[in-house]
């Protein structure tokens, strides 16, 4: 998503108000959760929905 | 946060006069021995006053076993909290060492605390040949402080956890 929108992460992040090292976990799926304001401010900055940058993947 | 810092230098303060006591009371038993003079030690054991002069060097050394072994698990106690409030001080609340160290130091008051009833019986039952059992406060408080030291350890691993996760929320 970040590649169509011809956007780099450091300023996506600097939009939606985290780290790049939070972003980097967010990217990695390391995460634990994620906050409806950061999904809802990514959403925002991508002008995507949440379908399109979240994906179910089995273990 | 004054209060750790109170708690820090009290500890601090005890374990160097327990460590300077040790050694006085280690210098003391090695120039008796050195001089000959084992026979003249009459130690206060469980309360009681043992008189080394009618004692066998075998029985002496048994009455010192218990003592030695429950002193060395509340110094050991002592240790593992010492290094713990160096990480509460900074902040680091619930770190692995914090988790660890009063999971340990739990055990050892329980140790402290069984110990002394069991030793305490054992020791008038072979030095005094009569049964003995007594359950005085301190023996209480400190297998009250043990099981408390433990179930802190787990309440601090379930909030590393819930910190961990916390961090983990983006």
């Amino acid at each position: 998503m970040l590649a169509k929108r011809e956007m780099k992460s450091k300023e996506l992040a600097e939009i939606i108000g985290i780290t790049t090292a939070n972003l980097s976990i967010l990217k990695s799926g390391k995460a634990k959760a994620v906050r409806f304001s950061t999904l809802e401010a990514i959403c925002k900055a991508l002008d995507c929905q949440p379908s399109d940058i979240l994906e179910y993947k089995e273990d | 946060m004054r209060t750790i810092l109170i708690l820090k230098r009290l500890i601090t303060v005890f374990y160097y006069l327990i460590f300077i006591g040790l050694i006085a009371q280690l210098f003391r038993i090695i120039n008796q021995i050195i001089t000959g003079k084992i026979h003249d030690l009459k130690p206060k054991i469980f309360g009681e006053q043992l008189d080394y002069g009618t004692m066998s060097l075998f029985e002496i050394g048994l009455s010192g076993v218990v003592p030695v072994v429950l002193f060395y698990c509340f110094f050991q106690s002592l240790i593992y909290l010492k290094r713990s409030l160096k990480d509460l001080e900074s902040g680091n609340y619930f770190s692995a060492l914090v988790i660890t160290n009063f999971k340990k130091i739990g055990i050892l008051f329980l140790v402290c605390s069984l110990g002394e009833v069991i030793g305490k019986l054992l020791f008038f039952i072979v030095f005094k040949s009569k049964f003995h059992f007594e359950l005085d406060s301190s023996v209480v408080l400190f297998f009250i402080m043990g099981l408390f030291f433990m179930f802190l350890s787990e309440v601090f691993q379930k909030a590393r956890r819930l910190q961990q996760e916390n961090e983990l929320t983006i």
